[in-house]
C-alpha cells in the first residue's frame, strides 16, 4: 500500500523532497499596510524596544530572587544538552526585539483591522524596515555567521506569531504516558547500538536548538526545588515547564514540574520582522563540528598544533567541570560539543573520531616534514571528516531511510542554491532526527544475554567508566541489539532521563519524549497529518485514516489520549508509524529525514563540487569497521557494523580488513 | 474633628473602635504563642491579636505545620478546609500526631493527618441557582452585533456557576469551619477565590443589577451590613483569616447601585447608619495627617503572616532577623492586601525613595493611596444623600463637611499641578509617588474634583494618559504599572475594574477628547475581552488580562490566573449595556482567528438566529 503510493507521488512530481511554497490567501486585505509611512514602524519598534527592556527588569527581579538552575539538578543536564554560546545569547537578545517589535504591530495593526494575522505576519517578511530603524541597525551589525531552522511548512502558533498552541491538546507528559511499557525489551531485527550510537552523533552535528537565558546569559530554572511550578511571579515568560497533573485539582504530587525554556531564536537574515526563526547552534555540514567545536572558541579550545587535544588515547579533560558534567567528576571530558558527556555512547564516538584524527595527523606528520602545523590539522580533519560522510551516505543511511528512498536521493539532480536553503529544518531537528529515543536500551550488557555493564540512567552527563572499560563497550555496542523503532519507550529516557544525582529528590528523572513533544510545540511545528499530507498527499480525516501508516492497537492508543487526529504531534505521529520495508524508520519519518540528507548532499555539492554518494562504495578501507578496527582494540569485526554480527553479517579479522589500506 | 461630632456618634464610635480593635480580644487567651519561621515567639501583652480567633485557621503550630509542609500547590487550599471533628479534638490529634512523629513529619505525613482530619474544601457549600435569574435581561437587546449579544447571554448565565448558598451545617458549627457565616446566597468571584470578596462585590453587584437579580443583588448587600454590624468592619473575604483587615470600602457604592437601579430608596433610609458605622471604621483606623490635613492609607494591626498565604509570607520575610521586623514584614504585606492589589510596586518605596525592588520594600503603611480617598470622598457624599432622604439634615450636613474635608485634603496633599493628575504621596521621603497606576483618576470616577474645571483637568489628563504615559498604545488595555515585577498588579497585567475606574472617570470628564478616549478604550476592552473568551476551549473569562496580548490573559503573583470571574463579567456587561450600540462586528469576531474558531463562530451564530428566530 505504502509503496504504491510512494510511487504514485514520485510519478507526479519532479522532486519528492520538495515542500509546497506558501501563498497568501487573501493578499487584497494586507493593501492597507502597503500604505503604513515609516513613522508606524518606528513607533511600533519604539514599544517593542520598551517591552524587552521591560523583561530585563523582570530578569532582574527574578535574579534578585537567586532563581537559576542549580548545579547537579536535572535542569543542568538539560542545561549542557541544550548549552547556548555567547554570540546565540546575543542573536537571541536582538530576535526577541524583533519578535515584541512585530507582537506589536500585529496587534495594533492586523488584530483589530480585519486582516488575518497570519497573513499579516507573513508580510512583515516581506517588508523592509525604514532605515533609520534601530533594529536594523543593530541587526546589521551583529555576526552574520549563525544557522536557523528551515521550516517544512509554515509555523503554528497560536497567535501566528510566537504563542505555543496548548488549549485542546493533552499535555506532553500525559502523551509521552502512552510510551511507557516496563517491560520494553522488544529488539529492533537488525539494528545495534552501533545504528543509534551514530544518529545521536549525526544528531549532534547537524541540530542543537539551543535554550533561551536571561538577557545577561544567566540560566532561566521554571521549578522550584521541590519541582513545584514557581510561583507565578518568579515565571520567565520564557518557561513552559512540563505538569505532571492537572493543578488545577490541587492534587499532592511532588513529581509536578519538569523544567522547559523555550529554545533561543534567530534574527532573520534580512532583518526584517515577522515570525522569528529558532536558531541552530549547528549547520547541515556533516563537518564533525560536534568534535572539532562550532564556535571559534570551542575550535581553539580543541586544537593542539596539527593534532586535537587529547588525554593519551581519550577525550581531554574539562576544565571547567560544570560545562560539560553535571557531577563533581574528575574525568569529565571535553570536545566542540557540551553534549558530548550525553551518555558513554557519546563518549565513544567521540573518542573514536578524535583517534582517528590523531592518527592520521600522526602519519602526515611523520610522512611530510614541510607542512605546518595548520597544514596538517586542516588535511587530517579534511580526510577524518570525509571518512565519517562516507560512512554515513554509505553504510548508514540506506539503513534509516531503505533503498527506495536511497536511490531516489542518489539520484536527485545536484543544483546550485542559496545557503539558506540548506538549514536544517525544524522538523528534521526536533522531530524526526530524535527517532531513535525510542530504541534506547536501560542497559548494557558485557556480551549477549551476560551481565550489565551499566544502567543508563546512572551515567548521562556523568559518566566514570570510559576509559576502564572502553573495548568492552565497543564489543557491547557491536553485538547488543537496539530496542525496536517503535511507539514504546525504555524507562531510561522516559522516567529516568537525567535521572538526578540527589538521593533527596522526590523524582527520579526526566522524560526525554515528553520534552521532544513539548519542543515540537514550542518550535511551532504543525501536527502530524499535516505532514502526511505534505509529504504523501493523503488527507487524514478521521481517525481510520491513519491506517495509511499506523496498525490498530495504535491507533486506538492516539484515540484516548487526542480529541482530534490533526492534533497529533508529529514525533508521537512518527513513533506510530510502521516501519517502511527495508527502512528504519515509517513513511512521514523516513520523508522528513530523507528530505535532510538530500539538502545535506546538495549542500556539499555546493561546498565542494562533489557528490557524497557518486563515489564507490566498496573499499572496504574506507568502511565503518575500519575505522574501529583503526582506532580500538576490537580483533575481529562484522562488515556492516550497524547490525549485529549473524550469517548474513560475518565477522572479519581486522588485520585482513586492515591490510588492505 | 472629634468635637464636631454628636453625642450619639461619639458612642457609637467608641462602641466600635474598641470592637473592631480588639474584636477577638475575649477568645484570645492574654499570651499567645505564634510560630514564625520553626521559633517560637512568645507574644506579650501589648502585641497586636493574631488575624482571627482559630487556633487552627489562623495562627498556632497547626498551621505552621501543614502550611511549611508544602503539601499544596496553593497555599489557600488548606485553610480553606473545614474540620471533621471539633476544634479542640482536632488539636488533641495534632499534638499526639506530632509526638508519634517526634515533632518532625515528613510532608506525607502530614498529608495523611489532613486528609485524615479535614474535608476537602468547598465542601461549606452547596450548589445554588440563583431563583432571580433571568434568561433574557433586557440590556442583551442593547448590543448590536450578534457574536457580542451572545457573549452577554453567556456572561449572563456565569452568575449560575457563580452562586454559592452555604450548608445550615456552617449556622449550626461555625468553628468547623472558616467561612463565615452569612444568611443569603452569594455571587462569588470564580476559580480558587469560593467565597465572597469585598471589593469584588461592587462590580459583580453592578452586573447582578445588569442582570435584573435586585434579589441577589439585595441579599448580597445585606450580607455585608449583617457582617458591619458583627465585626465592626468588611473582612477582605467571607473567611475568618480574613478578618483582620478590610479592603476598599465600595459598600456605600453598592447600596448606591442598588437604590439607583432598584428605586428601593427606603432600604438606603433604613440602613444608613450602618454604612456610617463601616465609613467610621475608616476614619479611626486608617487616618494619616500630611501639612495638617487628614488623609486614610491601608493599614493593619495583627500578627502573623497570611494564613491564606503563610509559607510565601514566611519565606518573604525570611531575610529580616529579628520578630519586630517579621511582623513589620507582615504587616506591610497584609497592610496591601488590604488595598486589594497585593501585590505591586505601587507599594514599594526602595531605599532610594523609588518604586523599584521587591516585596521587602513594601511600605503599604506609608503611601497615601489616591483612590482610597476618592473613595471615602464618595462614600461622604453618598451617606449625605442618604441622610437626606431619611430627613436627617444634621447628619446629611456632618457629612457633606467631612466629604469637604476629604475634597481639600486630596487636592492639597494628592493633585499634582505640574503633571495635572493625582498621585499617591510617600509619607516617608514625603513627597509624591509620579508612577502611573489607573488609581490615579480615581477622583474623577467618584466625582472628587472641580466639575467647573472639567476641561482643564481633561486636558492635562489625556496628556498624561495618551503622551507622557503612553499607556494608550497597549493593544490590550491600560497596564496597572509601568514595572514589570512578576507581581500581578504590575505590569503586563491589566484589571477588570481598573479599566472600569479609567473609563468612567473619562467619561465624567464629559470633555470630546475624555469621552472618545473612553469609548476606544471600552471597545478595546470589550473585543480583546471577547476575543480570549472565544479563543479558549472552555469559553474562559479572567480575572485579569495582559496589555501587550489582544486577546490574551494575566499572570504573575503568587497563584495562578484564575477562571470565572466576577468583576471581569460585570464589568463587560456594564460596557456591553453603555457602548454595545457602537461596537460593530467586524472589528472583534472575525479577524486573526483559527478557522477552527472560525466555525466555532459561525456555529454561535447560527445557534443564537435558531433563538432568536
Amino acid at each position: 500500500m505504502i509503496k504504491v503510493i510512494l510511487l504514485l507521488f514520485i510519478g507526479g512530481s519532479n522532486c519528492f523532497f520538495d515542500f509546497p511554497e506558501q501563498t497568501y490567501n487573501s493578499p487584497e486585505l494586507l493593501k492597507p499596510l502597503s500604505y503604513l509611512s515609516k513613522d508606524v514602524y518606528l513607533n511600533y519598534e519604539n514599544q517593542g524596544l520598551r517591552s524587552y527592556l521591560q523583561q530585563v527588569n523582570l530578569e532582574n527581579t527574578i535574579q534578585r530572587h537567586n532563581i537559576s538552575i542549580k548545579n547537579g539538578s536535572i535542569s543542568h543536564s538539560q542545561w549542557l544538552d541544550r548549552l547556548p554560546s555567547e554570540s546565540s545569547q546575543e542573536i537571541n537578545n536582538l530576535a526577541l526585539k524583533f519578535l515584541k517589535t512585530s507582537n506589536y504591530f500585529v496587534m495594533n495593526q492586523c488584530g483589530n483591522k480585519n486582516i488575518p494575522s497570519e497573513e499579516c505576519i507573513r508580510y512583515l517578511k516581506e517588508k523592509e524596515l525604514p532605515n533609520e530603524s534601530q533594529l536594523k541597525s543593530e541587526c546589521n551589525s551583529i555576526d552574520n555567521e549563525y544557522h536557523s531552522f528551515r521550516r517544512l511548512l509554515p509555523a503554528n502558533y497560536k497567535d501566528g506569531l510566537y504563542q505555543m498552541n496548548k488549549i485542546g491538546l493533552p499535555k506532553p507528559l500525559e502523551v509521552s504516558a502512552l510510551a511507557s511499557d516496563n517491560e520494553n525489551t522488544k529488539e529492533d531485527d537488525d539494528n545495534n547500538l552501533a545504528f543509534i550510537q551514530w544518529a545521536q552523533f549525526i544528531e549532534h552535528d547537524l541540530v542543537k536548538a539551543v535554550v533561551t537565558t536571561m538577557h545577561d546569559g544567566d540560566t532561566i530554572e521554571c521549578c522550584n526545588s521541590e519541582y513545584f511550578n514557581l510561583l507565578p511571579r518568579y515565571r520567565h515568560p520564557s518557561c513552559e515547564p512540563l505538569e505532571s497533573v492537572d493543578i488545577r485539582q490541587h492534587t499532592f504530587d511532588r513529581k509536578s514540574c519538569l523544567n522547559y525554556v523555550r529554545s533561543s531564536l534567530a534574527v532573520n537574515k534580512k532583518c526584517r520582522l515577522g515570525v522569528p526563526e529558532q536558531l541552530n547552534e549547528a549547520s547541515s555540514a556533516l563537518d564533525l563540528s560536534q568534535l572539532y567545536g562550532y564556535t571559534t572558541e570551542a575550535q581553539i579550545g580543541m586544537k593542539s598544533k596539527g593534532f586535537l587535544k587529547s588525554n593519551g588515547e581519550f577525550l581531554p579533560y574539562a576544565e571547567i567541570v560544570k560545562d560539560f558534567c553535571v557531577s563533581d567528576t574528575e574525568k569529565c571530558y571535553m570536545a566542540g560539543d557540551s553534549r558530548v558527556n550525553a551518555n558513554p555512547y557519546t563518549i565513544i564516538l567521540y573518542t573514536i573520531f578524535l583517534r582517528n584524527h590523531n592518527q592520521i595527523a600522526k602519519k602526515l606528520t611523520n610522512e611530510n616534514s614541510l607542512m605546518t602545523d595548520d597544514e596538517i590539522f586542516t588535511k587530517a580533519k579534511d580526510l577524518n571528516t570525509r571518512i565519517y560522510r562516507d560512512i554515513i551516505f554509505k553504510e548508514w543511511l540506506p539503513i534509516l531511510i531503505g533503498n527506495d528512498n536511497m536511490n531516489k536521493l542518489t539520484k536527485e539532480k545536484l543544483k546550485k542554491q542559496t545557503s539558506e536553503s540548506f538549514e536544517v529544518s525544524n522538523e528534521f531537528g526536533v522531530a524526526a532526527a530524535r527517532f531513535y529515543y525510542s530504541m534506547i536500551p536501560s542497559s548494557q550488557k558485557k556480551n549477549i544475554n551476560e551481565t550489565t555493564l551499566f544502567n543508563l540512567h546512572d551515567e548521562f552527563y556523568a559518566s566514570n567508566l570510559v576509559d576502564k572499560n572502553f573495548d568492552e563497550q565497543i564489543e557491547g555496542i557491536l553485538n547488543q541489539k537496539a530496542l525496536a523503532m517503535d511507539s514504546t519507550y525504555s524507562n531510561s529516557v522516559l522516567k529516568r532521563y537525567f535521572a538526578t544525582k540527589d538521593s533527596k529528590a522526590f523524582i527520579s528523572g526526566a522524560d526525554a519524549l515528553g520534552w521532544d513533544i513539548q519542543i515540537g510545540r514550542d518550535h511551532g511545528l504543525q501536527g502530524y497529518t499535516e505532514y502526511v499530507k505534505a509529504c504523501y498527499g493523503i488527507k487524514i480525516k478521521r481517525w481510520s485514516d491513519l491506517s495509511f501508516s499506523m496498525n490498530e492497537e495504535g491507533i486506538s492508543k492516539l484515540k484516548t489520549i487526542y480529541s482530534d487526529v490533526n492534533d497529533i504531534d508529529l514525533i508521537i505521529g512518527g513513533i506510530f508509524e510502521k516501519i517502511d520495508k527495508d527502512a528504519s524508520v515509517g513513511p512521514t519519518f523516513n520523508c522528513i529525514l530523507s528530505e535532510q540528507f538530500s539538502k545535506v548532499r546538495q549542500l556539499y555539492y555546493n561546498l565542494s563540487g562533489e557528490d557524497v554518494t557518486s563515489t564507490p562504495t566498496t573499499a572496504l578501507c574506507d568502511s565503518g569497521a575500519a575505522l574501529i578496527c583503526r582506532t580500538t582494540n576490537v580483533k575481529t569485526i562484522q562488515k556492516n557494523i550497524f547490525a549485529s554480527a549473524s550469517k548474513s553479517n560475518e565477522l572479519i579479522n581486522c588485520t585482513d580488513i586492515l591490510k588492505e589500506c | 474633628m472629634a468635637n464636631k461630632i454628636t453625642t450619639f456618634g461619639l458612642l457609637l464610635i467608641l462602641n466600635l473602635s474598641t470592637k473592631s480593635s480588639n474584636v477577638f480580644a475575649k477568645n484570645i487567651p492574654s499570651v499567645v504563642t505564634a510560630v514564625t519561621n520553626n521559633s517560637i515567639a512568645k507574644l506579650s501583652d501589648e502585641t497586636n491579636p493574631p488575624q482571627c480567633p482559630s487556633e487552627i485557621y489562623c495562627y498556632g503550630p497547626l498551621l505552621h505545620t501543614v502550611q511549611m509542609a508544602k503539601i499544596y500547590q496553593d497555599s489557600k487550599t488548606f485553610v480553606d478546609m473545614s474540620l471533621k471533628d471539633t476544634p479542640d479534638n482536632t488539636m488533641k490529634k495534632f499534638n499526639e500526631f506530632m509526638e508519634t512523629y517526634n515533632q518532625e513529619p515528613t510532608p506525607e505525613q502530614v498529608l495523611d493527618f489532613v486528609k485524615s482530619s479535614f474535608s476537602d474544601r468547598g465542601s461549606e457549600f452547596q450548589p445554588f441557582t440563583p431563583p432571580d435569574w433571568k434568561e433574557n435581561p433586557r440590556f442583551l437587546d442593547l448590543i448590536k452585533d450578534p457574536a457580542l449579544r451572545q457573549w452577554g447571554a453567556d456572561l449572563n448565565s456565569l452568575w449560575h456557576i457563580l452562586g454559592r448558598k452555604m450548608i445550615d451545617d456552617v449556622k449550626e458549627n461555625p468553628d468547623k469551619y472558616s467561612i463565615i457565616y452569612v444568611p443569603n446566597h452569594v455571587i462569588v468571584p470564580g476559580g480558587r477565590f469560593l467565597e465572597f470578596y469585598y471589593w469584588d462585590s461592587y462590580w459583580i453587584v453592578r452586573g447582578l443589577l445588569y442582570s435584573e437579580m435586585y434579589a441577589t443583588a439585595k441579599g448580597m448587600l445585606e450580607n455585608f451590613l449583617h457582617i458591619v454590624n458583627t465585626f465592626g468592619l468588611i473582612p477582605n473575604g467571607g473567611r475568618i483569616y480574613y478578618s483582620g483587615r478590610s479592603q476598599p470600602p465600595l459598600l456605600t457604592g453598592m447600596v448606591k447601585s442598588y437604590v439607583d437601579f432598584s428605586k428601593d430608596f427606603e432600604f438606603a433610609v433604613r440602613n444608613v447608619d450602618v454604612l456610617e458605622k463601616e465609613f467610621n471604621y475608616w476614619m479611626e483606623n486608617h487616618m494619616i495627617e500630611v501639612d495638617g490635613h487628614k488623609l486614610y492609607r491601608y493599614i493593619e494591626k495583627t500578627t502573623g503572616p497570611r494564613p491564606e498565604s503563610y509559607r510565601e509570607d514566611v519565606e518573604t520575610a525570611e531575610e529580616y532577623k529579628t520578630n519586630e521586623e517579621k511582623e513589620n514584614c507582615y504587616s506591610e504585606l497584609k497592610a496591601a492586601a488590604e488595598s486589594g492589589m497585593d501585590f505591586s510596586s505601587r507599594w514599594f518605596i526602595d531605599e532610594n525613595g523609588t518604586n523599584e525592588g521587591g516585596l521587602k520594600h513594601l511600605k503599604t503603611r506609608s503611601i497615601i493611596p489616591v483612590e482610597l480617598n476618592a473613595i471615602l470622598y464618595w462614600n461622604a457624599r453618598l451617606i449625605a444623600e442618604f441622610y437626606l432622604l431619611a430627613k436627617n439634615s444634621v447628619k446629611a450636613k456632618e457629612f457633606d463637611d467631612k466629604a469637604q474635608e476629604i475634597y481639600e485634603a486630596v487636592q492639597a496633599v494628592l493633585w499634582n499641578q505640574e503633571d495635572g493628575i493625582w498621585y499617591d504621596y510617600d509619607t516617608i521621603n514625603k513627597k509624591p509617588r509620579k508612577y502611573f497606576v489607573p488609581t490615579n483618576l480615581a477622583p474623577l470616577w467618584t466625582k472628587c474634583f472641580d466639575l467647573t474645571k472639567s476641561q482643564e483637568i481633561s486636558d492635562s489628563v489625556v496628556e498624561y494618559l495618551v503622551n507622557k504615559t503612553k499607556v494608550d498604545e497597549y493593544p490590550g488595555g491600560v497596564p496597572n504599572t509601568l514595572n514589570p515585577t512578576g507581581e500581578q498588579w504590575d505590569f503586563p497585567n491589566v484589571w477588570p475594574p481598573m479599566q472600569y475606574i479609567l473609563i468612567k472617570a473619562l467619561e465624567n470628564l464629559n470633555t470630546e477628547e475624555s469621552k472618545a478616549l473612553a469609548e476606544k478604550w471600552a471597545t478595546r476592552w470589550v473585543t480583546s475581552n471577547f476575543k480570549a473568551y472565544m479563543d479558549e476551549n472552555g469559553r474562559h473569562m479572567y480575572e485579569k488580562y495582559n496589555a501587550e496580548q489582544f486577546g490574551g490573559h494575566g499572570g504573575g503573583g503568587e497563584y495562578e490566573v484564575q477562571l470565572g470571574f466576577g468583576w471581569s463579567n460585570g464589568v463587560d456587561i456594564e460596557f456591553l449595556v453603555q457602548y454595545g450600540n457602537k461596537i460593530s462586528n467586524n472589528s472583534c469576531s472575525t479577524f486573526g482567528v483559527s478557522p477552527a474558531i472560525k466555525l466555532l463562530l459561525g456555529l454561535v451564530t447560527m445557534l443564537m438566529s435558531v433563538r432568536l428566530f
